[in-house]
């Protein structure tokens, strides 16, 4: 099957990617933080969460390394023939296209509440839509080098921020270790952790591209390591600096980098977390469009995706216009609906592919790696 | 495609030369930045914002002579809410008014004994993006808003920049008052089994001079103002007033004591004062529950140094004494604590130091039940206070000036 597209990415440029996905929820605005309750016991929910999408992650890599040489739409087709594998290739794009889309909003949003706060929204997100759709249209490799230059900084800067608000922490904040309302009130935070790392089903686009496939597992597991213990340490250190004030930020990271302030000199690095934001989402933004571009060009047999570009770009902006009427709808939409339906969308297409594959085999007109050539 | 590929990047280019700047730029030039807020409620029921708005212009800089104008102007408006009253400075304010640089906000007596008066204040500073939620936070003490935005400083030309050094020193030097940021506030307000404390900025009158002809370039300070003590709040109302000997007591309890005074006789001669300086403290809460009952014991240690002395000075190998002045500070500070404690239970009722939190952090499940009751527990409440105190140096002198 035509790849469409001839960049390949380092194992790094992977990691990285795979890191700033999952990190973008919690520096532009991280609706777990409203579902939380006790802001001492908010750490275990990203745990949780966690240690939930290490099995999920495992999942979608293993489907993926069965065949190495093609992407999560070309197997679909493979796995369950013409009319099924359109319609759940086409259920999958959506689901790209929809966090590419709501990403842009995010953005769009937390620049119009954070920084431009006169600018019409429109301009900023045609403008950027402009940039992702351009720099898509050019191939995965520019996003992912990107991503390989910027992780270490967004990581830094997160870190950063939270290590300078230790004046104002207060440790007491972070005790008792105590659900006062059951155990149950981890569910729906933890849901909400794990309906960000559904959007791991991005590595079914990339792995093909990937220099040494193999190489996957450890790198995504890595992955998800690397980015439980930033989630647990900018947890703990929001939930000592606001208390019981940690539930009500809109922009939690932003509300952080806000109350710095050491030596009357280092103050002020908000828009820091602005460069993060913008940075972050933009390579998010990019590598959804990216794989919703290419996977739609591959699901309908085109012989290059970069005509699909441009077009997918004009619409990306006009639905993440139509679709939220305010970020209070998108929240509103990210604490409730997105976690039920992402969760249980992923479950549905891993359990459904590999149903295929394990009665394809069985039957014994599976397709092994052989005969792909 | 070579061609068109210039072309497309000349258009960008020029481009860039329309779409500089941003939407909503605003010159500095056309900013007037807030240096000192403070709010109250009116007299006829609405929310009063007085503001300081530097003057630029009359701000000398370097090497310049010294411009015989005050750099700030004073300007106040009303409106129904906090955001209303605030907006409303765009009527008088020809500049637009900029909060960012705001580092001190004064709540007058009035809004601060409403209920939900502190708190709609703290919503516009929690909620909006331009003013700063670590500017710190003061109650006004028996003054009018506009009577303290009166106040002046001679050590500082901008009164904004007086409270706030006033609160550092306060904070850091004497420690009988504790200036939190609106932050510190805000989560004090929402912890569970503590109430907030706000330094109490207070009024100086001082007698007004009539400048002479000779002295052209001397201001002449009318009002000051001072920190004076502990405004302690229930909820988000206002209940009483500490004083200074009251509120170091809290700060005791709460672990804010940094440095200060304490001065106790002398064990050698009993008419002679001592004064000891405040050094390293610490404290620690410690809940129990005995038979169900809940009972605190506050556990204060500190270092001191020998600060000065009216009569003699002990000799170094005299355990004794010295043992003697260990035991009368730790007195000294347990009176302190005693007496915060009583105002606290008997008259405010109001658990400003936080022993509730100190059960929910040790009894969680108790805390479940004894929270709803707190207010009938609270004032009835069996607190022990231990304080371990220390002489440990004695500066740079190990006798007195003796008089012959």
């Amino acid at each position: 099957m035509n790849l469409l597209e001839r960049g390949r990415i380092s194992g790094y440029q992977y990691f990285a990617l795979l890191v700033i996905t999952r990190l973008v929820p919690v520096v532009l605005i991280c609706p777990t933080v409203t579902l939380v309750n006790n802001p001492a016991t908010a750490w275990v929910n990203d745990i949780i969460g966690s240690l939930i999408a290490v099995l999920l992650v495992w999942l979608i890599v293993h489907l993926g390394l069965k065949y190495p040489d093609q992407t999560i739409i070309g197997y679909t087709k493979k796995l369950l023939g013409p009319i099924v594998g359109m319609l759940v290739g086409f259920s999958i794009l959506w689901f790209y296209f929809m966090i590419a889309f709501s990403v842009l909003r995010t953005l769009g949003e937390t620049v119009g509440t954070g920084l431009l706060e006169e600018t019409p929204i429109q301009v900023f997100l045609i403008s950027a839509a402009f940039l992702i759709a351009n720099s898509a249209r050019n191939g995965m490799e520019i996003n992912a080098r990107i991503a390989g230059i910027t992780m270490p900084i967004i990581i830094f800067l997160l870190l950063l921020v939270v290590a300078s608000t230790s004046n104002l922490m207060d440790p007491g904040y972070l005790r008792p270790f105590f659900f006062g309302e059951g155990f149950g009130e981890l569910i729906w935070p933890s849901a909400s952790v794990l309906s960000f790392y559904t959007e791991y089903l991005i590595i079914g686009m990339l792995l093909p591209y990937l220099n040494n496939p193999r190489s996957a597992m450890p790198l995504s597991m890595g992955a998800v390591l690397i980015i439980v213990l930033i989630l647990v340490m900018h947890c703990l250190g929001m939930a000592a600096v606001f208390g019981p004030l940690f539930n009500s930020a809109s922009h939690p990271a932003f509300a952080l980098a806000r109350m710095v302030s050491l030596g009357d000199f280092f103050e002020r690095i908000e828009s820091l977390i602005a460069v993060v934001w913008i940075l972050g989402a933009g390579i998010k933004v990019c590598l959804f469009f990216w794989a919703t571009a290419v996977g739609l060009a591959q699901l309908l047999d085109l012989k290059d995706f970069r005509p699909l570009a441009y077009p997918l770009g004009a619409l990306m902006v006009v639905i993440s216009i139509l679709s939220y009427e305010s970020l209070i709808g998108l929240m509103d939409v990210l604490t409730q609906a997105m976690i039920v339906y992402s969760i249980s969308f992923l479950i549905l297409i891993l359990s459904a592919l590999y149903l295929a594959a394990i009665i394809k085999n069985y039957v014994g007109d599976g397709i092994s790696n052989a005969d792909q050539g | 495609m070579r061609i068109r590929g210039k072309v497309l990047l000349i258009c960008l280019f020029l481009g860039c030369l329309f779409s500089s700047g941003c939407w909503d730029r605003v010159e500095i030039e056309d900013m007037g930045l807030v240096t000192l807020a403070a709010f109250d409620r009116s007299e006829d029921g609405l929310i009063k914002v007085s503001v300081h708005i530097a003057k630029p212009f009359a701000i000398s800089g370097a090497g310049q002579d010294i411009i015989d104008e005050k750099p700030f102007w004073p300007v106040t408006t009303t409106g129904h809410t906090v955001f209303q009253a605030i907006r409303n400075l765009a009527s008088e304010s020809p500049r637009q008014v900029f909060w960012a640089h705001c580092r001190v906000v004064l709540i007058g007596e009035r809004l601060a004994r409403e209920a939900a008066g502190m708190a709609q204040v703290m919503d516009f500073f929690m909620r909006d993006l331009e003013p700063r939620n670590n500017a710190q936070l003061l109650v006004v003490k028996g003054a009018d808003i506009q009577e303290i935005m009166s106040a002046r400083f001679e050590l500082e030309r901008q009164p904004g920049r007086g409270f706030e050094g006033l609160s550092k020193v306060v904070e850091a030097r004497k420690s009988t008052a504790l200036i939190p940021t609106i932050l510190e506030f805000c989560r004090e307000l929402e912890t569970d089994g503590l109430e907030p404390v706000l330094g109490a900025a207070e009024i100086v009158h001082r007698p007004t001079e009539q400048p002479q002809q000779s002295m052209l370039h001397e201001t002449v300070v009318s009002n000051s103002a001072r920190i004076s003590g502990l405004g302690a709040f229930k909820g988000d109302r206002l209940v009483g007033w500490l004083n200074d000997h009251q509120s170091r007591g809290v700060l005791w309890v709460r672990g804010k004591v940094k440095s200060g005074i304490i001065v106790i006789r002398n064990p050698l001669e009993e008419n002679r004062l001592i004064s000891l300086e405040i050094g390293q403290t610490s404290s620690k809460i410690i809940p129990k529950l005995i038979d169900g009952r809940p009972v605190i014991k506050v556990r204060i240690e500190l270092d001191a140094v020998f600060a000065q002395t009216q009569g003699q000075f002990p000799l170094l190998s005299d355990e004794k004494t010295w043992a003697r002045m260990e035991s009368r500070m730790a007195t000294a500070i347990h009176n302190e604590v005693v007496s915060a404690l009583k105002v606290a239970q008997d008259e405010l009722e109001s658990d400003i130091f936080g022993f509730g939190r100190a059960f929910y952090g040790k009894y969680p499940r108790e805390w479940q039940v004894m929270k709803d009751n707190w207010d009938e527990i609270f004032p009835t409440l069996d607190v022990q206070v231990e304080v371990h105190g220390k002489i440990v140096r004695s500066s740079l002198a190990f006798r007195t000036v003796k008089t012959r």
